[in-house]
């Protein structure tokens, strides 16, 4: 008999390891593509282990914050894998849903649906989820239904699916401080707000953010909030800057250690910056924080969410830092490489300059180009492997701007990556694919593609064959994803002489 | 103390037919020079919940800076002046957008 009054959950693409490879996810974000959906959907999301309850070993990160807080206000609340939501039908009182892209509608879902015209699986799941015979039966029963997580914002744009599935409110934003209250009041069958968005007034101090309670998805540990480069119109920035204090981070891996996850993965929008006055990195903060994470994780991969490409060049060349915390802390033992998403966005000067002021600094924007290579030179040596985005059709773009990015892809050719190209995909654009193919995707943006794309097959299959999935366990997976490049490949170069007109005009 | 409602403005807003939103986001960015960083939105709309949002969507996503609660109320007299009587001592406005 379940005791669980609140139930958190969400889709497949969401609950899973990615076989321990985070950069397996992004396959979660796109349609099946040559294999068929069940394959597809093994080889990006596989299902986690849980206890007969079905309460998994790992969860997203976002969503044991939230349990974690209602359990230490005294509530029941527990993360449930999908496929077990049944099992907590008679307690239940209100479903919780996660998600960061619960409608395809964020990058890449948006591009992969864009370019293929198929529904990407991550939007299929979801729906399946939402419409499965268990959470129909909660509805039923009168249970509370709340939506939050990095993609709330997406429910504004689906109100159809919003009033056929009964959701009850939807909340954006960081919501430690506000949760308890929401779900006092739903318990007690008051009425609820509709949309929530917590802005940063109302952001939760440190003392507020609770330590998890059971295991993140491949360790990830949240060193800090927020971001110091102040880019216009950014949400996080407004942020007040958060770093999380070492003995909290401590206290999240060894929660994580002792589920059996074998490794830390720190998360930040730029882990260069923990520490950091501004945008002057802190090495010695840096230098600490890694040498806990080794202690505690013994041989285990040490590995960063995400990079700014200006502090990996600054720290480096004032600091000497990357090479300090690759060669001395992180590269011991078996890890051999370390993946991190990047964001080049453009090779475009002027754009960097209207667009993303901050990301440069402390250097002038309009050295934009200069800092990307200059930061993938220092990557490569240190065998980190960013997962770079670019993003194509921002708004005031010129032809300029794209021959600029194209010149600037052939200039990291030398440096071990993938590049993920990015359509800036307005919305309501998507229920016009065609027509916004048509009108927006020019030769210039056809040639970036191109451009990435042999650059990623190139270096992909170089990974594979070197350092990638080697565990003997891992076999099939690293099997079905040769086959998936090559599957790739071939298209490409099947669809590359009609490409090659287009481009001639 | 309601964390929810602890220092927020109210913005009673009856809609009618489409919205001017830009009205709206200038209503909050007075407030906000007046110190208010969270505004509780009563929409009081004969569209159906939730498909009035949509209304709201460029309110919500032209925002990143206050905090924004959005409650739904069906559009009446009675009702309105019962919201009304609610607020009585909390700092609200009335807009027709
Ligand atoms: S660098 Fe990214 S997170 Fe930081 S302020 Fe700019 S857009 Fe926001």
């Amino acid at each position: 008999m379940s005791k669980y009054e609140i139930v958190l959950t969400t889709d497949r693409t969401m609950m899973s390891n990615h076989h321990g490879r985070e950069f397996l996810g992004f396959l979660a974000t796109g349609p099946a593509l040559g294999l068929p959906e069940k394959l597809w959907l093994w080889l990006a999301a596989p299902k986690v282990r849980v206890d007969e309850e079905g309460k998994p070993v790992e969860a997203p990160y976002g969503m044991r914050k939230v349990e974690a807080k209602l359990i230490e206000a005294g509530f029941e609340a527990a993360i449930i894998d999908p496929d077990y939501i049944h099992k907590h039908l008679d307690s239940m009182k209100i479903l919780m849903l996660g998600h960061h892209d619960y409608f395809a509608y964020g990058p890449p879902s948006s591009e992969w649906w864009m370019i293929t015209g198929k529904e990407p699986i991550n939007r299929v799941l979801f729906r399946k989820l939402m419409e499965s015979p268990s959470v129909k039966m909660a509805k039923e029963k009168g249970v509370k239904i709340i939506a939050g997580g990095p993609g709330a914002w997406q429910w504004l744009w689906e109100l159809e699916y919003w009033r056929k599935w009964g959701v009850d409110l939807v909340i954006d934003g960081e919501v430690e401080k506000v949760i308890v209250e929401i779900v006092e009041k739903a318990l007690a069958d008051e009425p609820l707000p509709d949309y929530i968005y917590v802005g940063p007034y109302d952001s939760p101090s440190i003392e507020e953010i609770p330590v998890i309670k059971s295991a993140s998805v491949n360790g990830l540990v949240e060193i800090m909030r927020g971001c110091p480069r102040g880019c216009r119109f950014c949400p996080v920035t407004l942020r007040p800057l958060k770093f999380i204090p070492p003995d909290i981070i401590a206290k999240e891996i060894k929660v994580n250690l002792k589920a059996g996850i074998k490794g830390v993965l720190f998360h930040s929008e730029d882990v260069l910056l923990y520490g950091a006055e501004g945008v002057e990195p802190n090495p010695e903060a840096l230098v600490k924080l890694h040498n806990l994470a080794r202690e505690l994780a013994g041989e285990g991969p040490i590995g960063w969410s995400h990079l700014t490409l200006s502090t990996v060049k600054y720290a480096e060349e004032k600091y000497g830092l990357i090479s300090k915390l690759m060669k001395d802390i992180i590269l011991i033992g078996n890890q051999e490489f370390m993946g991190v998403q990047v964001g080049i966005e453009t090779g475009s000067p002027r754009l960097a300059k209207i667009v993303m002021p901050g990301k440069a600094a402390p250097y002038p924007p309009g050295k934009w180009p200069e800092i990307v290579e200059d930061a993938f030179a220092i990557m490569h040596e240190n065998h980190i492997v960013p997962a770079a985005t670019i993003i194509l059709g921002i708004p005031g773009e010129t032809r300029d701007d794209v021959v600029k990015t194209a010149e600037l892809i052939d200039k990291l050719k030398p440096y071990r990556s993938l590049i993920v190209p990015m359509f800036f995909v307005p919305m309501g654009a998507l229920r016009h694919r065609d027509w916004f193919r048509k009108k927006h995707v020019k030769p210039e943006h056809v040639d970036v593609l191109l451009k990435t794309l042999n650059h990623s097959i190139y270096w992909a299959e170089e990974m594979m064959s070197k350092f990638y999935l080697k565990e003997p366990s891992k076999f099939p997976v690293k099997l079905l994803i040769k086959l998936f490049i090559r599957y790739v490949r071939y298209r490409v170069e099947k669809l590359k002489p009609q490409l090659e007109e287009w481009l001639k005009g | 103390m309601s964390i929810l409602e602890d220092r927020a403005f109210h913005v009673v807003l009856v809609s009618k037919g489409n919205l001017d939103s830009k009205k709206v986001l200038d209503k909050l960015s007075s407030y906000s020079a007046l110190g208010f960083r969270k505004f509780i939105i009563h929409v009081l709309t004969n569209d159906e919940r939730p498909l009035y949002l949509e209304k709201l969507r460029n309110i919500v996503f032209e925002n990143i800076a206050y905090t924004l609660i959005i409650e739904y109320h069906k559009l009446s007299r009675g009702g309105l002046n019962e919201l009304l009587n609610r607020l009585e001592n909390n700092p609200y406005e009335v807009i027709e957008a």
